[in-house]
């Protein structure tokens, strides 16, 4: 009998509730026999059934108003189940494995880092043609062949590099701020093209000038072309280049009126209503070209199970008239002016490090802002000797 | 002790089961009883049995 028991499967639940004696009744009238019934105390007991009838079991037990509690499955079935569930479980962290290892070996993104005003399009397509691309194995990579390939692309590129770093291969170009319009060899110098901190200095050709942590003013020579060394008669010349990362100080101010124009109501005004969920909003059709809108109402309703939320206001009209604005309105407008300045005047290689901006009310209620923006930027330009 | 033809638990405890049956409710008394099999046609009972009776009537 326990053989058999053994073969079928069974499972040992506990039945808890205030009418427990009505909840083996239900099991037995139902067909389910019940084996080994134990008292566990005032209101529960365990029992064994055979692993086919729990389903049923758990269902008549909760409809009697017990709680079904399983202690513990036995049997082929339950081995049987729990093998394959594991079993399964390990298939897939094997084939997970297995993926991330044939992933782990590839390329999976490819960063482009310095671009000024070459497209990034342009250095995907000479990658390509140096066999770089996304899914690519890491160890094929010719790092001479793209180094090579990048430099000869563009006449302005003065460094260029590509850095794989786990899946992401990052591709680091330097563009000289002039370009030499004179063939490889003709030779030139690199100057800065702005005051700067120097922070590191790369001399690929010619001699470095500067120091690291040294300050320079715009035109200083930083990289010259010019190798003659000591004691000789004859010049030796060289195209100077390399990679001059600075830390560079921009200053950008600018005046804003506490008297301008600003959107004002008209008086004119609309009922709007406003639904919205998960995926999208809908807002009834308002006329007016600018318009501001103050919701009185929210209630949200369930439509398919999903909320909705169904708000009810008003929309005013605005039009732009003469006003006074508040010193905050002042200073988010002269954040704005500042903010579109540094975008426009910043090279795109440019990296942000700290910002400082300073207000002064002057008279006649302006507002004066002026902004301090450190960035770490490639800094030289090549000029012919 | 096995009872067939039982209608079902009216009550149960390890000293005492009472069994609802077509000729009315049979109590069962004893010590460490304990239900062995119960299905719709009979019911195992183990344990030391110490009396059978038939509620409100004599014993069996």
């Amino acid at each position: 009998m326990k053989q058999w028991k053994f073969i079928s499967g069974y499972v040992k639940i506990g039945i808890k509730g205030q009418r427990v004696e009505k909840t083996l009744n239900a099991l037995i009238a139902n067909g389910i026999a019940i084996h080994d019934v134990s008292l566990l105390g005032r209101r529960a007991v365990s029992i064994y059934i055979r692993s086919d009838d729990l389903y049923e079991a758990t269902v008549l037990i909760n409809e009697h108003g017990c709680e079904p509690i399983i202690i513990s499955k036995k049997g082929i079935t339950a081995i049987k189940q729990m093998v394959f569930s594991k079993l399964s479980l390990l298939l897939t962290i094997l084939v997970c494995f297995i993926v991330m290892l044939f992933l782990s070996q590839r390329v999976l993104f490819i960063q482009i880092d310095g671009l000024d005003n070459i497209e990034e399009e342009q250095v995907r397509t000479v990658l390509n043609s140096a066999g770089v691309h996304e899914f690519i194995y890491r160890k094929s990579i010719d790092f001479d062949l793209v180094r090579t390939k990048l430099i000869e692309m563009d006449e302005s590129i003065c460094y260029a590099d590509i850095r794989p770093s786990g899946v992401i291969a990052t591709v680091v170009i330097r563009e000289s701020n002039t370009v030499l319009k004179q063939d490889d060899s003709t030779p030139a110098s690199i100057y800065a093209d702005k005051d700067c901190t120097i922070l590191s200095i790369t001399a690929e050709n010619g001699k470095a000038m500067v120091n690291k942590g040294q300050t320079v003013k715009r035109n200083t020579l930083l990289i010259s072309g010019d190798i003659t060394p000591a004691g000789s008669d004859s010049r030796v010349l060289t195209q100077a280049k390399g990679e001059i990362i600075a830390q560079v100080v921009y200053r950008f101010s600018c005046v804003v009126d506490s008297i301008c124009d600003v959107p004002m109501r008209t008086g004119n005004q609309l009922s709007v209503t406003k639904l919205e969920t998960y995926f999208f909003e809908f807002l009834s059709e308002i006329d007016y070209s600018d318009y501001e809108i103050e919701m009185n109402e929210k209630k949200v309703i369930t439509a398919a199970g999903i909320p909705v939320s169904v708000m009810t206001g008003t929309a005013y009209e605005l039009k732009l008239a003469q006003g006074k604005i508040t010193q905050s309105e002042m200073e988010l407008r002269a954040r704005n002016i500042l903010d579109e300045k540094i975008k426009n005047t910043l090279p795109h290689d440019a990296q942000i490090i700290a910002k400082q901006t300073e207000f002064t009310v002057l008279d006649g209620g302006s507002l004066l802002a002026v902004i301090s923006v450190t960035t770490i930027e490639n800094v030289g330009f090549a000029k012919s000797i | 002790m096995e009872i067939e033809n039982y209608c079902g638990v009216l009550e149960y405890g390890t000293d005492y089961i009472r069994l609802y049956s077509s000729i009315g409710i049979i109590r069962i008394e004893g010590k460490n009883l304990n239900i062995c099999l119960a299905d719709h046609e009979s019911i195992i009972i183990n344990g030391e049995i110490s009396g059978i009776f038939y509620e409100n009537q004599q014993k069996v």
